[in-house]
């Protein structure tokens, strides 16, 4: 099981490695274990999120890709679909078997046939289109709702202490 | 990676090499493919395979990898017919099942015949368990339940209603006029009628304590009601409960040390409770303020949590007594909030101990229940219990319980799980049990519960059992005890009353009351009037209800032990109190069995409370408001000159009517409710209707408000809306309908021929549903709700423009409202006051005061007009979500620099505000986060403005629905008449046009609901159309550019091309009819049923008159007479023919069904579309076999027309006399006599050839399917070896 996940994450690196989208770098965070992925995000532009540089952790479970990945940012960034504690809610990211309230569809939830490049291209447009309905940080659904200047006020906070300011 | 090894020259071997499996020889699969899921390439033992419709880079897979995804879904897909859904292109993956290698070729007979045994048993069986459940459950639990019922009453009566009968009196209860000599029809009948009634009984007995059950789980489960308790008896502090509490949190500590401290802890709160509360009854803020309690454990943060508030207070009292901004606001924020602070940590430490005290009750006894359930069905099916069943739960009780009594509490009774209706109450019962152990064979498991022939009579003996337990705790019981206790009260009253009736003479109080009757002028009048008017009329009704309900009635029945349980309820909130009397946050209940007694009986209490504020709000209310909009719209509309349509008299009590009236009255509430938010959210300021309540205000929690108000307040509260509701109801549609149409205007709009729609019930419910689905079809409409609202808000700000309250209800302030505009005399102000506006230049900028104007009047000769400013300054709440204390400072007039004129009396509010809360007001948390104000002009007579805006509305809203429903009807009628009456004449349709005539011209006159309905729709259509050319239109002006016409002398040419352009731009004729909301809900559905129809006419009634004429001809040649078609339905062969009807009919009904299904799943947008796709998967295959039928008959009947021309022994005219003779009347008696020729012979002959070749054939082929299915079957099950992928488009070329 183990072996099939690790052939199928270094194909994936491969991949990632000859084109990568633009805006997005990832690779293993060590030698040894393949199946803690460190990313780099760029801020879509035009988005309150433009010019910051955002980590992110990918945490490959052993029996990928039959489970989809958990992605974490570190330090976790004000967005309301992204927890607090940095993890990303977005319904690709969703095993197929876990979604209590039938809100997504199956197309749109995890299956084998996503990889780390569509995982990372739906959180960048999750940045720039933050889906309300299904929230994960509340205070960011309301801020971004009631209060929009406040919002980026914060965001462009956050990337410039990403940033290292 | 050239490993592919092929024997195929042919194929380009540069760029794609194939990977071959064995059926798989041409398959090209491209060199750089990957499987989907694991990334990796084909290599030979792991070819790669397209299962599904998906292309492109996720085209191909590998099997072992599927499989594995599949099998993480926990799907067998070695299990034969199941099939697994591709995620992207939903597409079955495809599978071919792989069979044993020395599977015969054809399969022995033995095995096919045993299998089709085996399959049709367990199929009957099936059918037989299901049939034997269902009729037990719904036929013989009902006449069970029937059956007891009679017995106690019977017992209870002392006697039976027909002596000495009791099989007769079993059977027919109470009925009356059954004669001696009772037919099996009429005990069919009777046993029918019980099954009715008793279902009825059950499905309300069983949603009834559903609704109790639930509502007392939510009570136990609301944060307040632990509050509520807390408040009531304080913390528990026993020893007990204190080591348990020290136990969890220093768990390190050892038994000794817990129970030392846990006494020192204990002796030291009761004593400081006993110095803090040396009586009972103290107001607890008091308390507060003189002595703040120490909590348990006090640390730095709760002494934190006591400071705020404090400050606060202060801060408050500070502004009270200074008034320095007149900023009163935090009026509210008072000792509540510390009295909350401390219950809420109370009941934090508290609550481990509080939560759910039934809990306990419920599993426990639900638990044991179960297992012995479980026990005796393990018994039963000792072969497979081993394998089969997990090891049972253990009972385990979570703290000992006091057996309740249980006849005083029947309401907890069906919460026990021996009922397979419920299936909340046992969570133990797992589906793990329900694993197959029939050989393979499922087990049909409905709510949890294993169906099987041994089981189910067993469920039924428990059903049985607990019914008759049941019937006679709830029904028995009481009414015995309702009798006495009726017997105790009536004796009470009239003791009572005889003690007044002593009183008053003995007091002399008679001579006095004389003397007043015959002193005060007037009064006897009065009294008279009132006695003849009201009292009169009142017993009158009641008298005539009472004599018509006969004594055995249900209701009246239902009296004796409604008094029992309403006496139980009385008993349990005294209880409840009586319990808890002495106790108090500070003086707490230590006692265990105690203090759970207590919780117990104060969750029934407060159960029953919100219960009854509930079944008022959700039932009471809408019924309520059914009835009045009887009274004032249906009634008068439809009902001629009856008072109620539903209630024609007052001795007709069903509850039809009131569920009639309750889904009136829902809707109208709801419609209500979405009118008042369009007009909430698009017209008026936010904050003029504050004080009704808004979906999103976070101060509604209504579970939480009807627990903590008393009970008195709510009801009041209730009422006093209900009133607003009725009056609103009656004046604003009664008034139209009962006093201004028939009354005033001595109109004939609303009378409808005597009783045409009163009689029944069909009717009624037909208008309903037009209603409904007109106001559905309307409201889909964008377009009518952008004109609605516009007309709305048009309104709005012409009359708040009028009565000059723009600021407060618009929020637009104008300076020209702000005060009057004051003319020389009386000629300027009403018939020249346009001229002495404009003779003051500077009117609105130099505002004057009446003094000034009266003298300026007389300097200024040529100036007849001055502005005089009146009215003030007010604070509005500026949301409409504020808070219910808030709203007491609101309303208060102001200065320009937003000061109070006059100072708000803070403490009189507060205690106001305390006395309005009850009990337990200061548990009451209110969201302040919203509570603001507005400051907004108010032009004097403020309430006569505000009352005359709203006859204004109520005019306007009159206006629009009254034009509205004539203009429908006479657009529905005008267009009838055009659209249909016109060409029925040119045609010459006669009968149908004088039918259609005399109907449409009496009602031309008179307002006809359906019309008005039909119309309705219509103009939404017409205004959609409209909208959407408007639409089109502006696009063609702005967008594309005017062509330049060469031709300028050619004007007709111009517009040619100008309206070429138009019709271009025009949308579609189709493109409206097809793409449009009505055309959904109307069109496709009425053009499938034509479809449905035309093809029964066509095919179904076509062949089933050939195929009886056939039969006519086989019965003629055997007895050698004609029969008439039409009279043999009399005789003894047209069972023959209803059989064959039945055929037809059923393969119709069974496409109909498919028509529908096919519409309600195909969620295309357009009809067109779907209308296309059923047309070609059901109707057109038919259509054109039936065509084929009909072409096949005419040339038979060709062929031998022309051969009994040729050599027929009768002499013809023509040609079509000969087939004439024929095809028509052959078959008639008074055909009789003529002979029979050998052409006519061979007709018949061939129809039934043809026939019978078709029915053979279609016996063939469904016999040949179903003996392939069974063959497949017989491989599946017997010789199958697990399946592999397959490549899509390998066996069905799509």
């Amino acid at each position: 099981m183990s072996k099939t996940a690790q052939k199928r994450l270094l194909k994936e690196l491969q991949q990632l490695i000859k084109d990568s989208p633009p805006g997005i770098v990832a690779g293993p965070k060590s030698e040894d274990n393949i199946f803690i992925w460190d990313c780099l995000i760029q801020g879509p532009p035009d988005t309150p999120y433009e010019g910051g540089i955002y980590n992110a952790e990918l945490h490959f479970p052993k029996d990928y890709p039959l489970s989809p990945p958990k992605l974490i940012f570190t330090p976790s960034i004000l967005h309301p679909n992204i927890y607090p504690n940095g993890e990303v809610c977005i319904s690709i990211l969703h095993s197929p078997g876990d979604d209590p309230n039938m809100y997504e569809l199956a197309e749109e939830r995890w299956s084998p046939v996503q990889s780390v490049e569509k995982i990372l291209l739906s959180v960048m447009s999750m940045l720039s289109e933050p889906n309300i309905e299904s929230g994960a940080n509340i205070d960011a659904c309301i801020l971004w709702r009631d209060n929009r200047p406040e919002f980026e006020r914060q965001v462009k906070l956050t990337s410039l202490k990403s940033l290292g300011f | 990676m050239e490993t592919g090894t092929t024997n195929d020259s042919h194929v380009p071997s540069n760029n794609a090499h194939p990977i071959n499996n064995e059926e798989n020889k041409d398959e090209i699969i491209p060199e750089n493919a990957t499987c989907r899921i694991c990334r990796g390439e084909a290599t030979i033992d792991n070819p790669l395979f397209h299962p599904c419709r998906c292309k492109g880079s996720i085209k191909y897979l590998h099997e072992p990898c599927l499989l594995e995804w599949i099998s993480a879904r926990h799907i067998d897909i070695n299990k034969p017919g199941t099939s697994v859904e591709c995620d992207i292109c939903h597409y079955p993956f495809q599978f071919k099942t792989n069979y044993d290698e020395n599977m015969p070729e054809k399969i022995p007979l033995k095995i096919l015949i045993f299998n089709f045994f085996q399959n049709t048993f367990s199929t009957l069986y099936y059918i037989f368990t299901m049939t034997a459940f269902f009729i037990l459950l719904l036929i013989g639990l009902p006449l069970l339940w029937n059956t007891f019922g009679k017995l106690f009453t019977f017992m209870i009566d002392g006697k039976l209603p027909y002596e000495r009968q009791l099989l007769k009196s079993m059977i027919f209860g109470f009925e009356e006029n059954v004669p001696d000599d009772y037919t099996l029809v009429d005990v069919a009948i009777a046993l029918v009628n019980s099954q009715n009634f008793s279902m009825m009984q059950i499905v309300a007995t069983i949603i009834l304590h559903l609704a109790l059950y639930f509502q007392y789980d939510m009570i136990v489960r609301e944060d307040i009601f632990n509050k509520m308790v807390f408040h009531k008896i304080g913390p528990n502090l026993s020893v007990d409960a204190l080591r348990a509490r020290l136990k969890e949190k220093f768990p390190m500590m050892d038994d000794e040390t817990l129970n030392h401290v846990a006494k020192l802890v204990s002796e030291k709160e009761i004593r400081e409770n006993e110095r803090r509360n040396p009586v009972n009854e103290v107001e607890p803020a008091e308390i507060r303020r003189e002595q703040p309690v120490e909590p348990l454990d006090s640390d730095d943060e709760e002494e934190d949590a006591d400071f705020i508030p404090d400050e606060n207070e202060s801060q408050t009292e500070s502004e009270v007594s200074s008034e320095e901004d007149g900023n009163g606001n935090y009026a509210h924020i008072d000792d509540d909030e510390i009295m909350r602070e401390d219950v809420n940590r109370g009941v934090q430490e508290d609550n481990f101990q509080m939560n759910r005290p039934l809990d306990g009750v419920i599993n426990a006894q639900a638990q044991r229940q179960f297992d012995g359930l479980l026990d005796r069905h393990r018994n039963m099916r000792a072969d497979a219990a081993a394998a089969a069943a997990p090891a049972a739960p253990q009972p385990v009780p979570i703290f000992e319980i006091p057996q309740i009594p249980e006849q005083r509490f029947p309401q907890r009774l069906p919460v026990p799980a021996n009922e397979p209706v419920n299936p909340f109450a046992n969570p133990e019962f797992e589906m793990g049990d329900n694993v197959n152990n029939d050989g393979g064979q499922l087990v049909p498991v409905w709510m949890n519960l294993q169906i099987k022939l041994s089981n189910i009579f067993l469920y039924f003996i428990i059903c049985v059992v607990f019914s008759f337990s049941y019937v006679m705790i709830a029904y028995s019981l009481p009414t015995v005890t309702g009798l006495g206790l009726i017997k105790l009260y009536t004796l009470i009253t009239v003791l009572f009353f005889r003690s007044s009736k002593y009183l008053f003479y003995y007091s002399k109080l008679n001579v006095g009351l004389n003397w007043i009757l015959q002193n005060v002028p007037g009064l006897k009048n009065v009294i008279d009037v009132v006695s003849k008017t009201i009292a009169l009329p009142l017993i009158d009704i009641i008298s005539q209800y009472l004599s018509s309900v006969s004594s055995n009635s249900a209701y009246v029945r239902a009296i004796s032990s409604v008094v029992t349980f309403s006496t139980t309820i009385v008993l349990i909130c005294y209880a409840s109190e009586r319990i808890c009397k002495g106790y108090s946050r500070f003086h707490s209940m230590n006692n265990k069995k105690r203090r759970f007694a207590f919780q117990l009986l104060y969750a029934f209490k407060c159960t029953f409370k919100v219960f009854i504020i509930f079944f008022i709000e959700l039932a009471g209310f809408p019924i309520l408001a059914g009835a009045m909009l009887d009274f004032s719209l249906f009634a008068p509309i439809l009902g001629g000159n009856s008072m109620l349509l539903w209630f024609p008299t007052i001795s007709i009590i069903s509850y039809q009517n009131f569920f009639a009236y309750w889904v009136i009255g829902t809707m109208y509430m709801y419609w209500f409710a979405k009118y008042i938010g369009m007009i909430r959210k698009d017209i008026i300021r936010p904050g003029v209707l504050f004080f009704i309540r808004s979906p999103e205000d976070p101060n509604t929690k209504i579970l939480h408000d009807s627990l903590i108000h008393p009970l008195g307040a709510q009801l009041s509260r209730l009422l006093l809306s209900m009133f607003i509701y009725a009056v609103f109801i009656v004046l604003g549609f009664g008034l139209h309908t009962r006093v201004l149409f028939p009354l005033v205007l001595k109109s004939k709009l609303l009378t409808t021929p005597e009783g045409a729609l009163s009689g029944y019930f069909f009717n009624k419910v037909s208008l309903l549903i037009t209603f409904y689905f007109t106001k559905r079809i309307i409201e889909a409409n964008p377009n009518v709700n952008v004109v609605v609202r516009s007309y709305w808000s048009k309104i709005f700000e012409v009359s708040s423009r009028k009565l000059r309250l723009s600021s407060f209800i618009i929020g637009t302030d104008y300076a020209s409202e702000r005060g009057h505009v004051v003319y020389r005399n009386i000629f300027y102000k009403f018939f020249n006051s346009r001229k002495a506006e404009w003779s003051n230049p500077e009117l609105y900028s130099v505002p004057k005061t009446s003094s000034e104007v009266a003298k300026l009047f007389k300097e200024d000769k040529s100036v007849h007009a001055y502005f005089v400013p009146d009215g003030l300054l007010m604070r509005v709440p500026s949301s409409d979500i504020v808070s219910r204390n808030y709203v007491q400072t609101m309303f208060v007039p102001v200065t320009k620099n937003d000061k109070i004129l006059k100072p708000l009396d803070l403490i009189k509010l507060k205690e106001k505000n305390l006395k309005n809360a009850g009990e337990f007001g200061y548990l009451d948390e209110q969201n302040t986060d919203f509570d603001d104000y507005f400051i907004c002009y108010v032009p004097p007579h403020f309430r006569a403005r505000y009352i005359s805006l709203m006859i204004l509305i109520w005019f306007f809203a009159s206006v629009i629905i009254i034009s509205t429903a004539i203009v429908a009807q006479y657009l529905f009628n005008t267009l009838t008449i055009f659209g249909v009456l016109l060409p029925l004449k040119l045609f010459g349709f006669h009968s149908w046009y004088n039918n259609l005539k005399s109907l449409i011209f009496i009602n031309y006159h008179q307002i006809n609901i359906h019309y008005v309905c039909i119309g309705a729709v219509m103009m939404s259509f017409i205004l959609d159309c409209f909208k959407k050319y408007n639409l089109a239109r502006f696009f063609r002006d702005t967008v594309s550019h005017p062509v330049m016409e060469n031709n300028a002398n050619n004007d007709v040419n111009e517009v040619q091309v100008n309206e070429e352009q138009n019709a271009a731009a025009r949308p579609g004729l189709a493109d409206l009819i097809f793409h449009n909301v009505i055309s959904k809900f109307v069109m496709g559905p009425l053009l499938l049923c034509c479809f449905g129809v035309a093809d029964y006419i066509t095919f179904g009634l076509g062949s089933s008159i050939i195929v009886r004429v056939c039969i006519e001809y086989i019965l003629f040649i055997i007895k050698g007479y004609p029969i008439d078609i039409v009279y043999a339905y009399t005789d003894i062969h047209s069972e023959l023919y209803y059989l064959i009807n039945l055929v037809f009919m059923r393969s119709i009904v069974v496409r109909c069904v498919k028509i529908v299904y096919g519409m309600r799943t195909n969620d295309n947008p357009s009809v067109l579309a779907s209308l296309r796709q059923q047309w070609v998967a059901v109707v057109k295959p038919h259509l054109a076999f039936v065509i084929r039928c009909y072409l096949i008959f005419f040339f038979i009947l060709c062929f031998t027309g022309v051969l009994e021309w040729v050599m027929g022994d009768n002499e013809y005219d023509s040609i079509l006399d000969a087939f004439k003779f024929i095809s028509l009347g052959r078959l008639q008696y008074s055909n009789a006599s003529v002979p029979w020729s050998f052409a006519q012979h061979l007709t018949f002959v061939m129809i039934i050839t043809v026939i019978s070749l078709y029915i053979l054939t279609r016996i063939y082929s469904v016999a040949n399917n179903w003996f392939r299915s069974s063959v497949q079957n017989v491989k599946d099950e017997v010789y199958a070896k697990g399946r592999s992928l397959e490549n899509y488009g390998a066996n069905n070329p799509e």
